[in-house]
């Protein structure tokens, strides 16, 4: 099964190798489910449409993912759940998270405590719409029969590469060879590999270590249904046993509502008022121009031929933020070589790659107007990757130094939140910042490995 | 000249106290939320916090009682830091403390501070993040900081037609004729020369005894690093994961403000060796915080204001408590990669620590053993008090250089970098 690199790409969904950007419609379907058997015939009904990492260029893809809630509500016991993080266990919208991701859970519109339980997420993908709706259909009738409800229903259409604001999304993900498309290894970017244990659970992280996740005693896994981990060959498992989470993932879900008029709004406005061109303070504000192409690189205007020229440091290249203000949001996102220890260096940026995530978002338009973001982030340790990055670089006001700098596009603001905008001689500051992007809505779910959706649906535990 | 002390309160109350104490424990900081803390007015005061720290029914066959710890950071001797508490504090104190058997039952100032000297304990190693710089000039230059920014935005138009040489002037200027400012234009206190002169010779002194020492130094520590290295080896491990309602109370407490305190206590390892490496490590981390790691960086780890090890317990136990910036995920990410080695030393010799590899290696690189460990012997802190709860380290120390760089005669290229501070 192990490939040549070891990753076995046949046992992991697929969402880990790509994002599907050959199937334009895509569907998050989320339900509740009812009694655990019937929630179990409900995955066993699905488990086989599930796309895996090893497939091809497939007309319709179909990925599952469940939240704690969902494990538990097929009877799989606490003592399991209990292998898994605990920020998994809790969820995303647990009191103390909420206050730590910036979020104000009174303005979602799913996922909070109170509204429909999100148990299972089903994503679909599709060429056409009537492929996707013949396909969701399939998988509503299957939920249906085990006995589950609609929870939430996200639909979205992906027809170009810009995310909602305007500006082209996804370039910097990180590079993990292992998951990587052929035409990416043949020409690998310039950037430092990511280990695969990073992004999926089982294999070696970025310490050399496999991150925690739920190991077995052999004897809940009678059917031998799940991969083996011999004794010895795991320290936080030193006896071994069955690997539920091997090639398995922690998928984040977030709706973030995006403000377009209002951002275009402010821009205008504030660009008026300063004497800057109003295109250039949206850059600032994002770190790189609508084309993708960064500031750093390109400090002057827009050039559409640098979108993909992603080889550039911070600290090397624009170490006070002249070119790409310290407090950009995409430079926030990914600081790259600006961190401590000595920024500028290996080790900075071996201290940046210890917070990646891989995203898989994708962009939505609602019939009222309502444009927004589907964020899906992969990661394998939700503290140390996607809440480190929302809270410890996007949220934090004290980033890089600053005083009271928030992510201009996506940052809960405060009383005193400024955009610093450095300049010579003397900085800019925007205040009265609005909010441009608002959580809409989140769930934590486990993106289980094909062998580990099998188990989880038999119940032989 | 100032040089910070660390004032540490320990005193034992009954079981069947504790749940009241929790009540004024939380009582006291609630009155730091509403600012109406008499801390507060408490001069030289940089941060103080109150904690519980649960007892142990068997260590070693003794059992070790519940108690509360009162610990301060402060610009003065711990004898006025506990005279001032007497007289100013004195409803925090007596909410709190009067639940310890001993404490007097109607006091005054005097009878309160008679009651704290004696249960003072001495902690030998504390961190502070810049020795000499004090509550006063850190909160003057924060409000120099905040109010050139301010002028900055309002004289924008201006300004910026200048060189920044130009600007850098113009801006000393107005400070010099701005009375509540001008304190800026004279550079902060420095350490004297005497102190400084002292404390290279205390460096000098002791690398001339290891030097003059070091055949006995090689002739003990073999030995004994080797006996050490068959205890790791032989200790017995286990993976002890944190319980998810007390990481949410103790989540409860934290990221509130732009700083976080962090406490935890830890049995350490029975027997001779244990308690004597213990010992050793703490008086060596003492002497390099005081003479090497004093500028703002413990072995890179920039975001500690204070921190302190205190044994207490016959050295049965310690006690580690520190204030920082960030996340609890963050710090402890900052230890996993930038500080291993230094955690190894002290904590490898403690219950319940991942495994080590000759006192340095492994350990802490364990990472979710390690994170697991620390959630499991943190204490929360139940009233913590800073008198600038919201500025970094690294804020403090841009604040310091900017004031730093106001009085000098400056070129452009020096005035472009001193304007990029603001």
């Amino acid at each position: 099964m192990a490939g040549a690199t070891g990753a076995e790409l046949d046992d992991m969904q697929g969402l880990l190798h790509s994002a599907f950007r050959t199937l334009p419609n895509a569907c998050f379907a989320m339900y509740t489910l009812g009694e655990a058997a019937g929630g179990r015939r409900f995955l066993s009904r699905i488990a086989g449409r599930v796309t895996s990492a090893s497939a091809r260029d497939v007309p319709v893809a179909t990925q599952v993912a469940l939240s704690a809630t969902g494990l538990r509500a097929i009877g799989l016991p606490d003592a399991v759940v209990g292998g898994f993080s605990l920020e998994f266990q809790a969820g995303i919208a647990a009191p103390q998270r909420s206050r730590f991701l910036g979020d104000n859970l009174g303005r979602w519109t799913w996922g909070m405590p109170g509204g429909p339980r999100v148990d299972v997420l089903v994503c679909t993908y599709a060429r056409t719409s009537e492929e996707l709706h013949a396909e969701v259909a399939k998988v509503d009738a299957a939920a249906a029969e085990g006995g589950g409800s609609d929870a939430k229903r996200l639909e979205t259409r992906t027809l170009s590469p810009t995310e909602p604001f305007g500006f082209l999304d996804g370039i910097s993900d990180p590079f993990v060879p292992e998951l990587a498309s052929r035409a990416q290894v043949a020409n690998p970017p310039a950037a430092q590999p990511v280990p695969l244990g990073e992004f999926v659970l089982g294999y070696r992280d970025i310490y050399g270590l496999l991150t925690q996740r739920p190991v077995l005693p052999h004897s809940v896994d009678p059917a031998n249904l799940l991969p083996t981990v011999p004794p010895g060959t795991d320290q936080g498992n030193p006896e071994g046993g069955a690997d539920l989470g091997r090639n398995g993932s922690y998928l984040v879900l977030r709706t973030l509502g995006q403000d377009t008029a209002g951002f275009d709004r402010y821009v205008r406005e504030q660009a008026s008022a300063s004497g800057l061109d109003a295109e250039l303070l949206a850059a600032k504000m994002v770190g790189r121009w609508r084309s993708g192409a960064s500031l750093v690189m390109s400090p002057d205007r827009d050039r559409p031929y640098l979108a993909d020229a992603n080889d550039f440091g911070y600290n090397v290249d624009d170490p006070r933020g002249l070119r790409c203000p310290i407090g950009a949001h995409v430079r926030r996102a990914n600081p790259r070589d600006s961190l401590d220890p000595s920024p500028g260096s290996a080790q900075s940026l071996a201290v940046t790659d210890r917070h990646r995530i891989m995203r898989r978002g994708r962009k939505f338009i609602d019939a009222d107007g309502t444009a927004g973001l589907h964020f899906v982030a992969l990661n394998a340790n939700l503290g140390r990757q996607f809440e480190f990055v929302q809270h410890t670089w996007l949220n934090n006001p004290k980033f890089g130094d600053l005083y009271d700098d928030v992510d201009p596009l996506v940052g809960p603001r405060g009383e005193r939140s400024v955009f610093t905008v450095p300049d010579q001689p003397l900085r800019r500051r925007f205040a009265g910042l609005p909010d441009f992007v608002t959580t809409l809505g989140g769930a934590y779910l486990f993106l289980p490995g094909l062998r580990a959706l099998h188990y989880l649906s038999e119940g032989l535990w | 000249m100032l040089v910070q002390s660390a004032v540490t309160i320990r005193a034992s109350v009954p079981a069947r106290s504790v749940s009241a104490v929790e009540v004024a424990l939380a009582d006291t900081q609630h009155d730091v939320l509403a600012r109406t803390t008499p801390l507060a007015a408490i001069g030289g005061l940089h941060f103080a916090r109150l904690l519980m720290v649960p007892g142990d029914p068997d260590v070693e066959s003794r059992a070790i009682p519940d108690s509360i710890m009162y610990l301060a950071d402060v610009d003065e001797s711990p004898n006025r830091h506990l005279r001032a508490l007497s007289e100013q504090a004195g409803r925090v104190l007596d909410e709190v403390f009067s639940y310890c058997e001993d404490y007097p039952a109607a006091p005054d100032p005097a009878q309160r501070y008679t009651w704290l000297c004696a249960h003072e304990i001495v902690s030998t190693t504390n961190y502070v993040n810049t020795i000499g710089r004090g509550v006063e000039q850190i909160v003057q230059e924060a409000a120099l900081h905040d109010w050139l920014e301010d002028y900055l935005d309002t004289h924008r138009p201006e300004l910026s037609t200048l060189t920044p040489a130009e600007v850098h002037r113009t801006v000393r200027l107005v400070v010099e004729s701005t009375p509540q400012m001008s304190f800026a234009i004279h550079p902060a206190p420095t350490m004297p020369v005497a102190y400084r002169v002292l404390a290279l010779l205390q460096v000098a002194i002791v690398l001339a005894v290891l030097v003059v020492a070091s055949p006995v130094v090689l002739v003990v520590g073999i030995p004994w690093m080797l006996a050490l290295h068959y205890l790791e080896k032989t200790d017995w491990f286990w993976t002890q994961r944190p319980d998810a309602a007390s990481v949410d109370r103790l989540r409860s407490q934290e990221d509130q403000f732009s700083y976080n305190p962090f406490a935890a206590v830890g049995v350490i390892k029975s027997g001779w060796l244990r308690g004597r490496t213990v010992a050793i490590v703490l008086r060596a981390i003492a002497f390099s915080v005081r003479h090497v790691l004093n500028k703002g960086s413990l072995a890179g780890v920039t975001m500690i204001h204070f921190a302190r090890w205190v044994q207490v317990d016959d050295q049965r136990r310690v006690v580690f408590c520190s204030f920082y910036d960030g996340s609890l995920e963050s710090y402890m990410d900052d230890f996993i990669d930038k500080l291993w080695w230094g955690l190894n030393l002290v904590f490898s010799n403690g219950v319940g620590y991942p495994r080590t590899d000759w006192l340095l290696f492994g350990g802490a690189r364990n990472e979710q053993e390690f994170k697991d460990y620390l959630r499991c012997h943190q204490l929360g802190t139940a009233m913590s008090y800073a008198a600038y709860p919201t500025l970094t380290t690294s804020n403090i120390i841009n604040n310091a250089e900017v004031r730093a760089g106001l009085a000098a005669n400056l070129s452009d290229a020096r005035a472009s970098q001193w304007l990029a501070r603001l």
